[in-house]
C-alpha cells in the first residue's frame, strides 16, 4: 500500500471505485471495437482509367469503401445494447460475458443466415435487387408442399418414438437396478461415434433389398427398406442416443428425495414415476423431442442414402443447391424449413420458462445416482426394451466391421485386408478432422455453458433473443450453414474460407445448441439459492462460478464438448462446403466412397472413423479421470 | 448514465468513419520509362491529391527487356494445385499426380464432390478461388462456367490437338478431354429371378417384366441422368423424349439423386438393371461384382468431359501445365485403365476389356452449348411432368 496509485485507490469511496473500474473497462472496450472496426471496414484503391501518352503511363485510382460496414453496426448493437441496462452496469463480469456472446452470435450465427436470407430474395446470383421470384416459383411446384408435409410427418412421427423410447431407455440405464449396465450404457450410445449416414449404410447391407437379413437369411424379396419406413428407422436409431445422453444427464442429477418421500407416503411405484419422476425431467424431455425433431426434419445424408426417392424439405434444399446450382431456390426452401423448428423452439421454450423443477438443493447428494428399487412388471420390460436396442445397434455396427474385411459384402465373404488400402491414403484427411473437432469441440462447450448461466441465471432483457439466436443454428440445415458460411466470409475482408479457423467456428455454433440445452437444464435443476449465497458472503461472481456454478455443471460442460466433437468428426453437410485442399476432411472422402465404392470399401472407412472416436473418447476420460462409461453416459 | 453510453457510441460509430475519411480521395500512379544510355529508367511518381508524395527509380540494364525481369517463370513450377470435382477416386489417380510431380515439384490435391457442388463452390469462392482447375464433369457444367466469366480461358496442347466441334470451346475457356457413354447395369441374378434378359434397346426397357426393378437417377439430380433426357431428346426430339419418359416411368423402382447409385444397386444385386455411365458399372466390375452392361442400340447418351482453368486460380501455372499434362498420351492411357474414361486423343489404345466408342452408335446432334442452356427448362418439365406426379 506504499504506491501512490494504491493509496489512491484505497481512498476512493466503493461508488466511485466502481465507476472508475466501468469507465476503465468502456475505455478497453472502445478500443477492441475500433479494432473491429478497422479490420471489418477499409478501403481500398481501384483503378478507374489509364492514359498513355508516349512513355508515360498515368494511371488514375479512386478510393472505394469496402468490407461490411453493416456486420459493424450489428457487432456495435449487440455489444452497445448491454450497456443500456443499469442492471448490468452494476455487474460488469455478467456485462461482459453477454457483449462477447452477443457480438459472437451476430457474427457467426445472424450474419451468415441473413447471407441465406438474402440470397433467397434475389433473381440470380449477386444480383442487387429485392425479388420474391424464388418464393412465386416454390409456390408453383407441387412437390414443395409433398416436401413439406412428408418432412413434418417423418419429423413427428421419428422424434415422438425416439423421445419415447430413449426416455425410457436412459431411465432404466441410469436408475434401475438392472444387469450388464456397462456394457449396455456404451452399445445404447454408439450410433453417436458414428455419421448417421452410416446408419443408413448399415441399414442397407442388413435388411436392403439384398440385405443379408432380409435376403439371404429370410429370403424376403418384396420388402423395401428404400422409402419413408427406412427414414424413420434410421433417424430413431441415431436421435435415441441423443435423448439417451441429455435424459441421463437430468435423471442422474436428480435428487432421489422427493420420490423417496412419495414412496413413504405410500406410492406405488408406478405411480411415483409417473407423478413425481417424469414431471420433474419434463423440461428435459421437451428439449430432447425438441432436439430430435429438429434433427430429424432438417437431416440430408440419411434420406438420401435410404429415402428412394421419398421427398423432403431438407434432401430439395440440398438438390436444389448443390445439384442443381440454383442457390437461391435452395436457401428459399430452407426458409420454409426453418418454420417448424422455430416453432418447435417457441413451444418448448414457453412450456419450459414457466415451470420451474428446482431438485439439486443445498442439501441434496450431487453426483452419485441412486438405483431405484423397481418391481420386476416394470423392470423387466424395460430391461428387455433396452436389451433390444443395445442388440440392435450390435448387430448394426457388427455388421461395419465384419463388412470392412471381407472382399465383396454381399458375394464374397472371405477375408482381406485389401480395403484398408482407401483408409490409408485418408489419414490425412483424419487428421484435418481431428484437429477441427478437437477445436470445436472446447469452443463449443465454453461457449455453452457461459451462455447457459447469462440465459437461466442472469437477469436481463433480451434473455430470449439471446437465447433463441444460440439455439437457431440447430434448425438450420449443415448445408445451409455451410453455404451462409462461404457467402458471409468468404470475400474481403475476411478470407477465411480454407482454414480450420472457419470449420472450427461453424461446428462450434452449429452444435452449441445441444452444450446450451443440456446446461440449461442442468442448471434448473440447480437451486439459484446455492449461488446466491455464495454472493452473499461476498464471492465474487467470477468466484461464484467457478467454485459453485461450474463444478455443478461440469457433467453438462464436457457433455457438450464430447457431443460437439463427436458431431464435427461426422459432419458431412457442412464439411462439403467448408473443407478445402488444405482443410481436406474425412467424412467427405468416405461419403463419395459410399456412392461410387462397395459396401467393403466404405465400411472400412466408417470402422476406422469409429475406432477413431472411441480412442478420442477414451483420451479424454484419461485427461478428466472419468471413467470410460463416463464419457458415454456423461451422468 | 445511458446518455453517456449512447455518446460514447456515438464515438466509436465516429471513429470508425473517421479512418474511413481521412484517407485520400484519389491516387495518380504515374510510371515514365526512359532510355538512359545503356540503362532503362522506370519512374514511378504517386501523386495523392495533387501532391506529389513519392518518386521510385528504378534502372535496369537495356539488354534485359523489361517484362522478362518483372516475370520470371520459374522451372520447376513447384506449389500447389488443387483439383475441384475429382472426378474419380483419388486414391486410384495417385499415380498420375505422382508423375505430374516428379515432372513439375507441384503438389496435386483432388477434392472429391459432385458437378454441382464444384460450380457452387466456385461460384461462392470467386472473390478468393480455392481451387486451380475444374477437373472432369460433363462440359455443361464448363460452358455455365465460362458464361458465367469464372474460368479462365487456355488455348493450350490438348486444346490444339481436339477438333473444332463439342469437344472444345472456341475461345479455349474448357477443353474435353474423356468421353463417358450412357449403358445399362444389369444384375444376372435378379434378371434370372424375374426371368428377363438385359436389355440392349430403350423400347425394351419398357416391357412390363422390369416394373420395379429399374433404378435410373433423377435429372432434377444427377447431371449423369441429364445427359441422358438429352439424349433421348436428340433421338426421339423433346416431345418424344417426354412420351417415352413417361412410360419407362411405369417400370421405374426409384429415382436416387446421385448418378453412379443406379449402376451401384444393380452390380449390388438390389434392382436387376441400373442406368448409368458405362464406366461407373465397369469401375463396379473391377470390384469384382457380378454386373453386366448393354447398350441401347437405337443411340446411347454420352458427355464429354471437360476441363477449365478457374480464373483466379491460385497457382495458375501449375493449372495450365496440369491441362497440358492431362492431353498427354500416358495420362489419357493410364486414366482410361483405371477410371475407364474413354480418351480424346487420337491413337491413344483403349486398355483390355474397356468401352470404346467402337462398341455402342451414339446419338447424333450433340451440342454442349445448345443443350446447357435448354437443362433449366427440360429439369422443370421433367419435374413437373414426371418428378412430381409419384
Amino acid at each position: 500500500m506504499t504506491s501512490p496509485v494504491a493509496t489512491w485507490t484505497a481512498n476512493l469511496s466503493s461508488t466511485k471505485k466502481r465507476r472508475l473500474l466501468f469507465a476503465l473497462l468502456i475505455a478497453v472496450e472502445l478500443l477492441a471495437l475500433a479494432l473491429i472496426a478497422t479490420y471489418l471496414v477499409g478501403y481500398e484503391y481501384v483503378e478507374t482509367g489509364v492514359e498513355t501518352a508516349g512513355d508515360v503511363e498515368t494511371v488514375t485510382m479512386q478510393r472505394q469503401l469496402i468490407g461490411d460496414p453493416a456486420l459493424l453496426l450489428l457487432v456495435l448493437i449487440a455489444a452497445g445494447l448491454p450497456i443500456l441496462s443499469r442492471n448490468l452496469r452494476r455487474e460488469p463480469v455478467v456485462l461482459v460475458a453477454l457483449q462477447a456472446a452477443a457480438a459472437g452470435l451476430v457474427v457467426f450465427v445472424v450474419w451468415p443466415l441473413a447471407g441465406v436470407l438474402a440470397e433467397s430474395f434475389r433473381e440470380e446470383f449477386g444480383a442487387a435487387r429485392f425479388s420474391l421470384l424464388q418464393f412465386e416459383r416454390m409456390v408453383a411446384q407441387p412437390i414443395v408442399w409433398r416436401a413439406t408435409k412428408n418432412t413434418m410427418f417423418i419429423g413427428i412421427v421419428a422424434s415422438s418414438l425416439a423421445t419415447a423410447v430413449g426416455t425410457l431407455v436412459a431411465y432404466t440405464l441410469t436408475l434401475g437396478d438392472i444387469p450388464w449396465k456397462r456394457a449396455l450404457r456404451i452399445l445404447t450410445v454408439v450410433p453417436l461415434v458414428s455419421p448417421p449416414f452410416a446408419v443408413s449404410f448399415a441399414f442397407i447391407m442388413l435388411f436392403g433389398r439384398r440385405g443379408l437379413i432380409t435376403y439371404d437369411l429370410l429370403h424376403i424379396t418384396r420388402y423395401n427398406i428404400y422409402g419413408p419406413q427406412g427414414i424413420i428407422l434410421v433417424q430413431l436409431i441415431s436421435d435415441i442416443p441423443l435423448v439417451i445422453l441429455i435424459l441421463s444427464a437430468v435423471f442422474a442429477s436428480m435428487s432421489r428425495d422427493l420420490e423417496d418421500a412419495a414412496a413413504d407416503l405410500g406410492g406405488r411405484p408406478l405411480h411415483v414415476l409417473r407423478t413425481v419422476t417424469f414431471p420433474l425431467v419434463t423440461p428435459a424431455i421437451l428439449t430432447a423431442f425438441l432436439l430430435s425433431f429438429i434433427s430429424s426434419i432438417s437431416d440430408f445424408g440419411n434420406p438420401m442414402l435410404i429415402g428412394g426417392g421419398y421427398q423432403m424439405l431438407a434432401t430439395q434444399a440440398y438438390i436444389q443447391m448443390i445439384e442443381l446450382f440454383d442457390l437461391q431456390l435452395g436457401a428459399a426452401l430452407s426458409l420454409i424449413l426453418l418454420i417448424p423448428a422455430l416453432a418447435a423452439f417457441l413451444i418448448q421454450h414457453y412450456v419450459v420458462s414457466r415451470r420451474s423443477y428446482v431438485t439439486v438443493t443445498s442439501g441434496a447428494r450431487v453426483g452419485a445416482a441412486y438405483t431405484r428399487k423397481l418391481p420386476g412388471w416394470i423392470k423387466w420390460p424395460l430391461f428387455a426394451l433396452v436389451l433390444f436396442f443395445a442388440a440392435f445397434n450390435l448387430l448394426l455396427y457388427g455388421s461395419i466391421v465384419v463388412g470392412a474385411f471381407v472382399r465383396t459384402w454381399g458375394f464374397d465373404f472371405s477375408f482381406t485386408l485389401r480395403n484398408l488400402n482407401g483408409v490409408v491414403n485418408a489419414l490425412p484427411n483424419l487428421k484435418n478432422s481431428l484437429i477441427v473437432s478437437v477445436g470445436a469441440g472446447f469452443v463449443g462447450g465454453v461457449l455453452g455453458v457461459m451462455i447457459a448461466w447469462l440465459v437461466s441465471r442472469a437477469r436481463f432483457r433480451g434473455q430470449r433473443e439471446l437465447d433463441f439466436m444460440a439455439t437457431v443454428m440447430y434448425a438450420v440445415p449443415g448445408t445451409v450453414v455451410g453455404i451462409g458460411y462461404i457467402l458471409a466470409f468468404n470475400g474481403s475482408p475476411y478470407f477465411w474460407t480454407g482454414t480450420f479457423f472457419i470449420i472450427i467456428v461453424a461446428y462450434a455454433f452449429r452444435r452449441l445448441p445441444v452444450g446450451l440445452r443440456t446446461s440449461v437444464a442442468a442448471q434448473k435443476q440447480v437451486d439459484p439459492s446455492l449461488e446466491e449465497a455464495s454472493l452473499d458472503l461476498g464471492a465474487s461472481r467470477v468466484r461464484t462460478f467457478a467454485k459453485i456454478t461450474f463444478p455443478l455443471l461440469n457433467r453438462a460442460f464436457f457433455a457438450g464438448v464430447i457431443y460437439i466433437f463427436i458431431r464435427s468428426m461426422t459432419d458431412l453437410s457442412s464439411a462439403v462446403f467448408l473443407n478445402s485442399g488444405r482443410t481436406q476432411l474425412f467424412t467427405v472422402r468416405m461419403f463419395r466412397v459410399m456412392i461410387t465404392g462397395t459396401p467393403s470399401q466404405a465400411a472400412a472407412f466408417a470402422l476406422l472413423l469409429i475406432v477413431i472416436i472411441l480412442l478420442a473418447l477414451g483420451l479424454l476420460s484419461k485427461l478428466t479421470g472419468k471413467s470410460f462409461v463416463d464419457m458415454f453416459r456423461i451422468a | 448514465m445511458p446518455r453517456k453510453i449512447l455518446l460514447s457510441m456515438f464515438v466509436v460509430i465516429a471513429l470508425a468513419l473517421v479512418l474511413v475519411a481521412c484517407a485520400p480521395e484519389t491516387i495518380e500512379v504515374t510510371r515514365i520509362v526512359e532510355q538512359v544510355g545503356e540503362q532503362v529508367e522506370v519512374i514511378v511518381t504517386r501523386v495523392v491529391e495533387g501532391e506529389v508524395v513519392e518518386v521510385e527509380v528504378t534502372r535496369l540494364v537495356e539488354s534485359e527487356p523489361v517484362e522478362q525481369l518483372v516475370e520470371v517463370t520459374p522451372t520447376p513450377i513447384g506449389g500447389q494445385l488443387v483439383l475441384y470435382a475429382c472426378l474419380f477416386d483419388p486414391d486410384k489417380l495417385e499415380v498420375l499426380f505422382q508423375s505430374f510431380e516428379d515432372q513439375t515439384g507441384v503438389d496435386v490435391t483432388c477434392l472429391d464432390m459432385s458437378s454441382g457442388e464444384a460450380l457452387e463452390r466456385i461460384r461462392a469462392e470467386r472473390e478468393n478461388p480455392q481451387g486451380d482447375v475444374l477437373f472432369g464433369t460433363t462440359n455443361l457444367s464448363h460452358v455455365n462456367l465460362a458464361a458465367g466469366d469464372l474460368t479462365e480461358p487456355y488455348q493450350g496442347d490438348g486444346w490444339s490437338q481436339l477438333p473444332d466441334g463439342a469437344l472444345k470451346d472456341p475461345d479455349g475457356y474448357w477443353s474435353g478431354f474423356y468421353y463417358g457413354v450412357i449403358g445399362f447395369a444389369c444384375s444376372p441374378e435378379r434378371l434370372a429371378e424375374i426371368s428377363a434378359e438385359c436389355p440392349d434397346s430403350w423400347q425394351d426397357l419398357l416391357d412390363p417384366v422390369y416394373q420395379g426393378e429399374i433404378v435410373i437417377a433423377s435429372p432434377a439430380a444427377s447431371g449423369t441422368s441429364y445427359t441422358t433426357l438429352s439424349g433421348l431428346a436428340q433421338l426421339y426430339g423433346e416431345d418424344g423424349a417426354f412420351e417415352y419418359w413417361a412410360q419407362l416411368d411405369e417400370n421405374i423402382a426409384q429415382y436416387t439423386e446421385s448418378g453412379s447409385a443406379p449402376g451401384r444397386m444393380a452390380a449390388a444385386g438390389e434392382y436387376a438393371i441400373g442406368i448409368a455411365f458405362a464406366h461407373d458399372i465397369q469401375v463396379q466390375q473391377d470390384q469384382g461384382l457380378p454386373v453386366e452392361i448393354g447398350f441401347p442400340e437405337e443411340g446411347t447418351p454420352f458427355e464429354i468431359g471437360g476441363i477449365s482453368i478457374i480464373k483466379g486460380a491460385k497457382n495458375m501455372d501449375a493449372a495450365k501445365a496440369w491441362v497440358d499434362y492431362v492431353f498427354s498420351r500416358p495420362f489419357q492411357r493410364y486414366h482410361n485403365d483405371i477410371a475407364h474414361r474413354i480418351p480424346v486423343i487420337e491413337g491413344v489404345e483403349l486398355a483390355d476389356g474397356t468401352i470404346g466408342l467402337d462398341d455402342v452408335t451414339l446419338v447424333e446432334g450433340y451440342d454442349p452449348t445448345e443443350w446447357a442452356a435448354k437443362r433449366d427448362d427440360l429439369v422443370a418439365r421433367w419435374q413437373e411432368e414426371i418428378g412430381s406426379q409419384r
